[in-house]
């Protein structure tokens, strides 16, 4: 086992290279830079901006050197320093930026996930050992109905009914008097209070899939012999079923970790600019927009670290879980 | 007699009621268990072996459900049970199941669970039918595992089953059935799954447990000569009842019905006979929605009466020495006729009667099948 976890480890380091390479890369690819935008947007109110300036600023970004030099140089200062390079919009550290940023991003994906699994977890399993029956068919249309509902149509229903229904500020993840305050308590409150409505907004296609999913593998599971086995003990049938297709059918609900949380934060920017919640998408798509090159590659370097991460976990989770994937 | 045996089956159906229709996968079953002996099941595929089987633990899978018959169960406390009569997910079958009636099924990898250790597998039924804690299942597992002379017992116990062979899983299996000393132990063809050494090895195992346990053991296979060298008694079923049914050198030696005979036919034999061509059973075992009337047997049968087979259910007749068959061979063909005919008067009119009480009471479309 420690040993899987180590060379799961070591994986780790080459796919984040090759992601933070390419992160960078896809940032370079539109034509143009950060000062060329800049030119154009003055350009477009009838200014104009003077020659010398670009080239000094070009100099001073470094903007002028071949990639491999400007990456060579923004990595360096990432693991060397911490530095992940100044943002040219906000005139900031990208590090000032991200990580309130990255940290929201987190929480939310997280409450999110947990909110999935509670929910997902007994539903897919009544679901499954109560196959056709009324329960199950309601079950099932839910889901589909969740599925298919997009999300920001949802996110437009539910800060609607969060305005009408429960007199709260419409979008954001904090009321106004909270909104710059510092962390504190009563701040933490404020924001679970209104974390509820991305939750579900995020969450109820993941849940809704994640039911159908568990509902199939455990019903695969069920038919197996070694349930019939299991019975054959004189063992309840709530232990037969928690103890045997229940534990194995785990395994696909782990490994689909991985996958649901990519979906979350790349699902999220939409719901992030309906809601105007703080978190990594609106800033990174603006960030996109105006070629601020170093803060958009930072953000998806984390978002992709993070996604890493999490498929190393799910992994670990596996192999905690599954014998057969343990010992080989 | 009937307190010789443990177990006595009468008439027990079993069907299974799928959107195709019902099929009578036991169909009328009637088998007797002597107290520490074994009897073997034999039949082709689809004979209903293994659902009959199941159906003594009550362990048939929705859309099948026992429909009739009894199974008595005679415990060691002299009490008797009729076990078709218990809820399939009752406490009362729970009690039976693992601990007075065990199993061993046919493919030990899909049969044992791939994530859970041997020993826990094994020790959860004693947890559960003993009260042992943890400590004291694992020395009882243990021992187990000796008594099924397991290679390693000690480093197997807190083995998962890929990390075993055939022959190895196959015994954790047998351990398994045994955990809790069950007064009967049923074997779905256990060998089945196993090569020929193995086969050999695992069966003689069964044999010697048996003997030092004293436990009954209902042993289910479709080979002949397995039969012959584990078996005290033999059923032979075909397609969902019990044919013949004696003791093994009795009914191997003088088989009573046709079906019996065909089969004995049917097994190669080495040196002896060389010239001779090895006889098989013509056409085949029928499909479960079209099962022939009368007996099930007469559209195979070399020795088919017309107008009497293809009519009339054969009866279980009682023979000398404990042997019981089915077959209008060994009936009075008049009498048996002559009841059934009776049988089937009064079912019409009472379906005549329930018929029209339906009509008068308004109902449409009342299900007339």
């Amino acid at each position: 086992m420690g040993l899987y976890i180590v060379r799961r480890f070591l994986y780790m380091i080459p796919t984040v290279i090759l992601i933070s390479i390419v992160a960078f890369m896809i940032i370079q690819l539109p034509p143009g830079d950060y000062l060329s935008t800049l030119v154009a947007r003055y350009e477009a109110e009838g200014e104009t901006l003077d020659q010398e300036y670009v080239s000094r600023l070009r100099e001073i970004y470094g903007l002028g050197r071949p990639v491999h030099v400007q990456y060579w140089l923004w990595i360096r200062g990432i693991i060397t320093r911490g530095d992940f390079g100044r943002s040219f919009a906000w005139g900031r550290p990208v590090s000032a930026l991200i990580w309130t940023r990255l940290g929201l991003t987190f929480v939310l994906s997280l409450t999110t996930t947990l909110f999935i699994w509670i929910v997902a977890l007994p539903v897919g399993i009544y679901s499954a050992i109560r196959q056709y029956t009324v329960g199950d068919y309601v079950v099932t249309t839910l889901g589909f109905v969740g599925l298919a509902t997009p999300n920001f149509l949802l996110a437009l229903i539910f800060m609607y009914i969060g305005f009408s229904v429960f007199g709260q500020t419409v979008g954001g993840l904090f009321s106004p008097e909270f909104v710059s305050a510092p962390w504190s308590i009563p701040r933490f409150l404020n924001m679970l209070s209104h974390l509820w409505i991305p939750v579900v907004v995020l969450g109820t296609a993941g849940t809704a899939g994640l039911i159908r999913h568990t509902r199939a593998n455990l019903l695969d599971e069920l038919r197996k012999p070694y349930v019939v086995t299991a019975r054959a003990k004189g063992l309840p049938e709530w232990k037969v079923i928690l103890k045997y297709p229940v534990r194995i059918a785990l395994n696909f609900f782990v490994s689909a970790q991985a996958t649901i949380l990519v979906t979350l934060v790349s699902g999220a920017a939409i719901v992030s600019i309906v809601l105007s919640l703080p978190t990594t998408g609106p800033l990174l798509l603006r960030a996109l927009q105006s070629q601020d090159m170093y803060l958009a590659a930072s953000f998806i370097l984390m978002l992709s670290v993070m996604n890493v991460l999490s498929t190393l976990i799910s992994d670990i989770a596996l192999a905690w879980l599954d014998p057969r994937i343990r010992y080989t | 007699m009937p307190d010789n045996n443990l177990l006595t089956v009468d008439e027990l159906k079993t069907y299974f009621f799928t959107d195709e229709g019902v099929v009578k996968a036991v169909d009328g079953l009637t088998l007797e268990v002597p107290r520490g002996r074994t009897l073997g099941v034999v039949g082709e595929s689809g004979s209903g072996k293994s659902v009959g089987a199941r159906s003594l633990m009550q362990l048939v899978d929705p859309p099948g459900r026992i429909v009739e018959g009894s199974i008595m169960l005679n415990r060691a406390d002299g009490s008797t049970v009729d076990i078709s009569s218990l809820d399939p997910r009752g406490p009362a079958i729970r009690a039976i199941r693992g601990d007075e009636i065990a199993m061993i099924f046919q493919e030990p990898m899909s049969s044992l669970s791939p994530v859970h250790t041997v020993g826990d597998q094994i020790g959860e039924m004693i947890e559960l039918h003993w009260g042992y804690t943890k400590a004291q299942a694992r020395d009882r597992v243990l021992e187990l595992l000796q008594q099924v002379e397991m290679p390693k017992a000690r480093g197997v116990i807190d083995s998962y089953t890929f990390e075993l062979s055939g022959g190895m899983r196959q015994r954790a299996m047998i351990a398994m059935g045994l955990a809790c000393d069950p007064s009967l132990l049923i074997a779905d063809e256990p060998t089945t799954a196993l090569d020929v050494t193995t086969q050999a090895v695992i069966l003689d195992l069964i044999r010697r447990l048996q003997e030092s346990f004293g436990m009954s053991v209902l042993f289910i296979t479709h080979a002949l000569g397995v039969i012959a060298e584990l078996a005290d008694h033999v059923a032979v079923m075909y397609l969902g009842s019990v044919v013949e049914q004696g003791s093994v050198m009795d009914v191997f030696h003088r088989p009573q019905h046709p079906y019996t005979r065909s089969l004995l036919r049917s097994i190669p034999s080495l040196g002896l006979e060389k010239k001779r061509r090895l006889e098989a059973i013509r056409g085949m075992v029928p499909h479960p929605f079209n099962r022939p009337g009368g007996c099930p047997f007469h559209n195979r049968c070399p020795e088919f009466m017309p107008g009497v087979c293809d009519q009339l259910v054969p009866p279980l007749e009682h023979l000398d020495a404990g042997r019981t068959v089915r077959c209008l061979l060994h009936s009075d063909v008049d009498e048996v006729r002559a009841r059934q005919e009776e049988q089937a008067a009064a079912e019409r009119e009472a379906a005549a009667g329930e018929a029209a009480a339906q009509r008068s009471v308004g109902k449409r479309g009342g299900e007339s099948r």
